[in-house]
C-alpha cells in the first residue's frame, strides 16, 4: 500500500492533477505545475502584477491611468476573471451582465447614440486603428475590448470626406447624427435668416456620389458652396427681367413677402397702365398667393366681365380692349363707325345715348362681383328691325305696307325724325289734292283714343267722304239719297259744289245747278239778299234750298222793298 | 447489578454525544442550507454566483469548513494516539475516544464536503475519496467493533470473562423466568444459530445487518411472549427483555466471534491506509495552499 501511495505521488501525471481545475482555453498554455507561479505568487496568493507581466497593454494603460482597469476598484484581476473553471470558461466577468456594463467606468460614458449598439458593434477588429500591438499580444481582435480610440473618426467614417475638422463634436453631439446642434451657421460667411433656417441641408449643399466608404454612398457638398448671389441656388424665375439683385424686392423671410415699394411693376410682363397704377396690389395678388404665375393676357383672368359674356361672340371674343381701355371703364372707346359695322347710326339714331337702345335690364344670374347692383346693359340685339326698338306705334293698322313693300318703317319713316314721314297718299284711294295737299297729316288722322302725342293715330280707318273730316254748315241742306247695299243712305257730296282748292262753290252753276235762273237783275244782286241766315238750335246756317222760286216770295214784303231800296 | 451500573455511567456520557451531534448537525445544516443555492449551481457558473467569494474553497467560509474540517480530521488522530501511546491509556475509556473519534469522522468530512463545495478535481480528489473511504469503513469498523464483546470502557473481554458474562446473563434470566428457563434457552439459541451456516464474509455481515434491522421485531416477539406464557410485567418483564436481548447478542457474539476478530483486523488493513493516503495528500494540499498564500484568516 505504502508504495502504491509513493508511486501515485511521484508519477508525473499526477503532479498535473495538482491544479484544482483546468485553465480556460486562453491560459491553456500555462497549465502545469511548473507554472503555477507565473499567476499564483508564494504566500501572496495571486497578484496582479503576475496578470500584467504577461498583459502589457493593459498595463501600459494601468501606468497611464487609461481605461476601467486603471480604476482602483478593478485592480485585482481576480475579483472578474476567475480560473480553473474549465477550458470552456469565460475569463471576463460581467457582474451585472455584459449588457448592463457601466461603460462610464472605462473613462468613456456612452452618451446617446453610443448607448444602442452591442458591445460588440464597436468592439471589433474594423474599428481597431493600430493592430499590430494586439496581434503581437496574441489579442483576438474580435474578442477584445482593447484597441478602441476615442477620437469618432476611429470608428465612424468621415461623413463629410474631409470638409470639416475632425473634431466632429465640435458641431454634432453624442445623440445622432442629425441635427448637429454645435453648429451654427451664421459663424459662416453665408448667415442663415428667415426661410433659409427653415431649409434642410441638401436644399443648397449638393449630394455628392462617393464610394469610399461602405454603406455610405454620398455625402453633402459644404465646402465650396456658391452663395454669392441668390441666383446661385435659386432659379431666377423672372428670367432676368428685374435684374440680378433680388434682394431689391424679396427677402428671406419668404418669396411671397415682397418689398412693394421697391418694386417697379413695369418691369414685369404687364406694366401698370392707367387706373391699374392705383390699385393696391392686393387686389390682384392675393394675400398669400403665389405673386408670380399670375395669368395677365386677358383682362377677364383679373376682372369680371360685366357684359356677362355677351361679346364673346364677336371677333375678338369680347376682348374688352375693343371697347374700354385701362384709363376707366367708362368712357367706351366703342365709336359709331365701330357701330356702323353692326348697325348704322344715322339721323336721329345719332343723337340718342346709348342706353336708350342698350337699355338695362335686371341681371338674371346672381352676383358676379362687386358692381352687381347694377343692371346689365343689354349689347347684343339680335334683330335689328326698328320694331324691336320702337314697337309699332300704329298697332299694327300699317301693317300691309311692311308687307307689301318690305321695307319696314322706312316706308313711311326715315331715322331722320318720327315725323318726317314720306308717304305717297296717292297710292291710297285718297290721293291729296288742292288744299288737302298742304294741311298737316293730323289734321285729318286723330288720334283714335285721346290727344296724346304718342297716342294710337287713325290712318286707315278714315272715310273718304267730305263730310267725315268737314262740319256739313250747310246742315244737310244739300243731301242726296243713295242706296248702298239695299239700303238709303242720305249723304251731302261737297264736291257737287266744291273742289279741295277752296271753299268756293267752283262746281256750281246757278243757272244750271238750280231751280232758279239768275238773269236780269237777279245777276246783281248779291247772294244773300235772296238766301238768308236762318238758325237752328243756336247754330246758323245760310238757307240754299229748299227755297220758293216764286217773285213774291222775295218781292212780296217789306223785304223785298228794302232789298230794291 | 454490575451492568446495570455501567450502564448508568455511560448515560450521561451519551447524551453529551447526542447533543454534540444535534447541535453540530444544526450548524451544518444551516451551513449547507446557507450555500445550497451556490452548492447546487453549476461549477462553470458559480463564480457568477453571489456566494462565490464567501462560499468557494478558497473564500472565507469555504476555507473556514476545510480549516474546521481539517482540524476534525487532525483530532481523530488523537484515538490513534490513545490506544498506541502507553502514557495516554489512563485518560479515560477508549470506547469514548471511540465515541469522540466517530463524531470527528462524521462531522470532519461532512465540513470537508462543504470545504469542497462538491467540485472534486485534482489530486486533492484522491484525498476526499479516501476520506470518503476511510468515514464509510468507520462506520463498517464500528459495527464490527460491537460485535466484540467488550468492557464498558471498550477494552475486549477475552474467552473467560465473555463466558462469566454469559453465565452471569442465563443466571439472572433463569432468576425472572424460573421453571420456564430452558425453554427461553432454546428460542434465543434459534435466533443465533443460523449465522453459523454463513461461509463468505459478505453474506455474513449481510445477514448480521438484516438480523441487526430485524432485532426489534424478536424483542418483541420474547417480550410478547414473556407476557403471555409468562405473565411477566412492569419492571420484571423490562428486566426479564433486556437480559434476553443481551443474551442473544452475546450468544451471536460468542458464535461468531473468531470470525468478526478476523474481519476486524482486515478492516483495519483498509481503514489506515485510505486514512493515511488521505492525511498525506491533504497535508500537500494545505502546504501548497499556504504557500501561495491562503491563510484564511490568518
Amino acid at each position: 500500500m505504502r508504495h502504491l501511495l509513493i508511486f501515485i505521488l511521484l508519477t508525473t501525471s499526477m503532479w498535473g492533477q495538482f491544479t484544482p481545475g483546468k485553465l480556460s482555453r486562453v491560459h491553456a498554455d500555462l497549465e502545469g505545475l511548473a507554472n503555477c507561479t507565473k499567476c499564483h505568487s508564494a504566500g501572496q496568493q495571486i497578484k496582479a502584477s503576475n496578470c500584467l507581466d504577461c498583459h502589457k497593454l493593459l498595463k501600459a494603460r494601468i501606468d497611464a491611468n487609461l481605461g476601467l482597469h486603471a480604476r482602483k476598484e478593478f485592480r485585482d484581476c481576480v475579483q472578474c476573471h476567475i480560473e480553473h473553471h474549465g477550458l470552456d470558461f469565460e475569463l471576463v466577468y460581467w457582474k451585472e451582465g455584459e449588457k448592463n456594463f457601466n461603460h462610464d467606468k472605462t473613462g468613456y460614458p456612452l452618451e446617446g447614440g453610443h448607448k444602442k449598439p452591442e458591445c460588440r458593434d464597436c468592439h471589433q477588429e474594423k474599428n481597431i486603428v493600430e493592430k499590430a500591438p494586439l496581434i503581437e499580444a496574441k489579442k483576438e481582435l474580435n474578442r477584445t475590448f482593447l484597441g478602441l480610440r476615442q477620437e469618432c473618426l476611429s470608428c465612424h467614417h468621415d461623413e463629410h470626406r474631409g470638409q470639416m475638422e475632425e473634431d466632429c463634436l465640435s458641431c454634432h453631439n453624442m445623440d445622432a447624427w442629425k441635427p448637429a446642434p454645435g453648429f451654427d451657421h451664421d459663424k459662416t460667411k453665408f448667415k442663415l435668416t428667415g426661410k433659409h433656417q427653415k431649409v434642410d441641408c441638401e436644399k443648397c449643399h449638393k449630394s455628392m456620389t462617393d464610394n469610399r466608404f461602405p454603406g455610405d454612398a454620398d455625402f453633402l457638398q459644404f465646402k465650396g458652396t456658391k452663395f454669392a448671389t441668390c441666383q446661385s441656388c435659386h432659379e431666377d424665375t423672372h428670367k432676368g427681367r428685374f435684374g440680378n439683385d433680388c434682394q431689391s424686392c424679396h427677402n428671406t423671410s419668404g418669396w411671397q413677402d415682397v418689398n412693394d415699394r421697391n418694386f417697379n411693376h413695369d418691369k414685369t410682363r404687364f406694366p401698370l397702365r392707367g387706373k391699374h397704377g392705383d390699385v393696391k396690389c392686393e387686389s390682384c395678388h392675393k394675400p398669400g398667393k403665389r405673386k408670380r404665375g399670375i395669368p395677365f393676357n386677358n383682362c377677364l383672368d383679373c376682372h369680371n366681365d360685366f357684359h356677362e359674356r355677351q361679346f364673346a361672340d364677336r371677333p375678338s371674343k369680347g376682348e374688352c380692349a375693343e371697347c374700354h381701355t385701362v384709363d376707366g371703364f367708362t368712357p367706351s372707346t366703342f365709336t359709331n363707325k365701330a357701330h356702323d359695322e353692326v348697325f348704322k347710326l344715322e339721323g336721329a339714331h345719332l343723337a340718342q345715348p346709348c342706353f336708350v337702345c342698350h337699355s338695362s335690364e335686371a341681371k338674371k344670374t346672381t352676383a358676379v362681383s362687386s358692381r352687381s347692383t347694377l343692371k346689365l346693359n343689354r349689347f347684343t340685339i339680335q334683330s335689328k328691325t326698328c320694331q324691336d326698338c320702337h314697337g309699332d306705334p300704329h298697332k299694327g293698322d300699317v301693317d300691309k305696307f311692311l308687307a307689301a313693300e318690305a321695307a319696314g318703317c322706312q316706308f313711311c319713316h326715315s331715322v331722320s325724325s318720327w315725323r318726317d314721314v314720306t308717304f305717297d297718299h296717292s297710292s291710297t284711294r285718297f290721293s291729296l289734292v288742292g288744299k288737302h295737299e298742304t294741311i298737316e297729316c293730323k289734321a285729318c288722322h286723330k288720334p283714335i283714343e285721346s290727344d296724346s302725342p304718342s297716342a294710337r293715330i287713325n290712318l286707315t280707318k278714315l272715310d273718304r267722304l267730305c263730310v267725315s273730316c268737314h262740319t256739313d254748315i250747310h246742315e244737310k241742306q244739300f243731301d242726296m239719297t243713295y242706296e248702298v247695299s239695299g239700303k238709303k243712305v242720305s249723304v251731302t257730296d261737297c264736291r257737287t259744289c266744291h273742289t279741295p282748292h277752296d271753299w268756293q262753290a267752283r262746281n256750281f252753276d246757278h243757272d244750271e245747278d238750280s231751280q232758279f235762273k239768275l238773269e236780269g237783275a237777279h245777276e246783281r244782286v248779291e247772294c244773300t239778299a235772296c238766301h238768308k241766315s236762318e238758325s237752328i238750335a243756336d247754330r246758323s246756317f245760310i238757307r240754299y234750298k229748299p227755297l220758293a222760286t216764286e217773285c213774291r216770295s222775295c218781292h212780296g214784303g217789306e223785304k223785298t222793298r228794302e232789298a230794291f231800296n | 447489578m454490575e451492568i446495570a451500573t455501567r450502564t448508568k455511567q455511560r448515560d450521561g456520557f451519551k447524551i453529551f454525544l447526542r447533543l454534540l451531534y444535534a447541535v453540530s448537525l444544526i450548524i451544518y445544516t444551516y451551513f449547507l442550507l446557507d450555500g445550497l443555492g451556490y452548492y447546487v449551481t453549476d461549477i462553470i457558473e458559480r463564480p457568477r454566483h453571489d456566494g462565490y467569494r464567501a462560499l468557494r474553497p478558497a473564500g472565507f467560509y469555504g476555507q473556514g469548513f476545510g480549516v474546521i474540517g481539517t482540524a476534525m480530521m487532525l483530532l481523530m488522530l488523537l484515538y490513534t494516539a490513545r490506544k498506541r501511546f502507553r502514557f495516554m491509556q489512563s485518560w479515560g475509556s477508549l470506547s469514548r475516544w471511540l465515541d469522540i473519534h466517530i463524531y470527528l469522522g462524521v462531522m470532519g468530512p461532512l465540513f470537508i464536503i462543504l470545504h469542497s463545495t462538491f467540485k472534486l478535481n485534482g489530486l486533492i480528489a484522491i484525498s476526499f475519496w479516501a476520506m470518503i473511504i476511510v468515514a464509510l469503513s468507520g462506520f463498517l469498523g464500528r459495527y464490527l467493533y460491537l460485535q466484540i464483546p467488550r468492557t464498558s470502557k471498550g477494552r475486549e473481554l477475552d474467552l473467560r470473562e465473555i463466558y462469566d458474562l454469559e453465565a452471569d446473563l442465563t443466571e439472572s434470566l433463569g432468576n425472572e423466568l424460573g421453571a420456564a428457563r430452558y425453554d427461553i434457552e432454546q428460542r434465543l439459541a434459534a435466533f443465533s444459530n443460523r449465522f453459523s451456516q454463513e461461509k463468505s464474509t459478505v453474506g455474513l455481515l449481510y445477514s448480521m445487518v438484516i438480523a441487526d434491522l430485524m432485532r426489534p421485531l424478536q424483542v418483541r416477539k420474547i417480550k410478547r411472549y414473556y407476557e403471555t406464557e409468562l405473565q411477566l410485567s412492569g419492571a420484571d418483564l423490562h428486566r426479564a427483555v433486556f437480559l434476553a436481548r443481551r443474551k442473544v447478542k452475546l450468544e451471536r457474539q460468542v458464535l461468531l466471534l473468531n470470525k468478526i476478530q478476523q474481519l476486524f483486523h482486515y478492516w483495519h488493513v483498509l481503514h489506515k491506509p485510505f486514512a493515511l493516503l488521505m492525511y498525506v495528500i491533504m497535508f500537500l494540499h494545505i502546504g501548497v495552499a499556504i504557500w501561495l498564500g491562503y491563510t484564511w484568516i490568518l
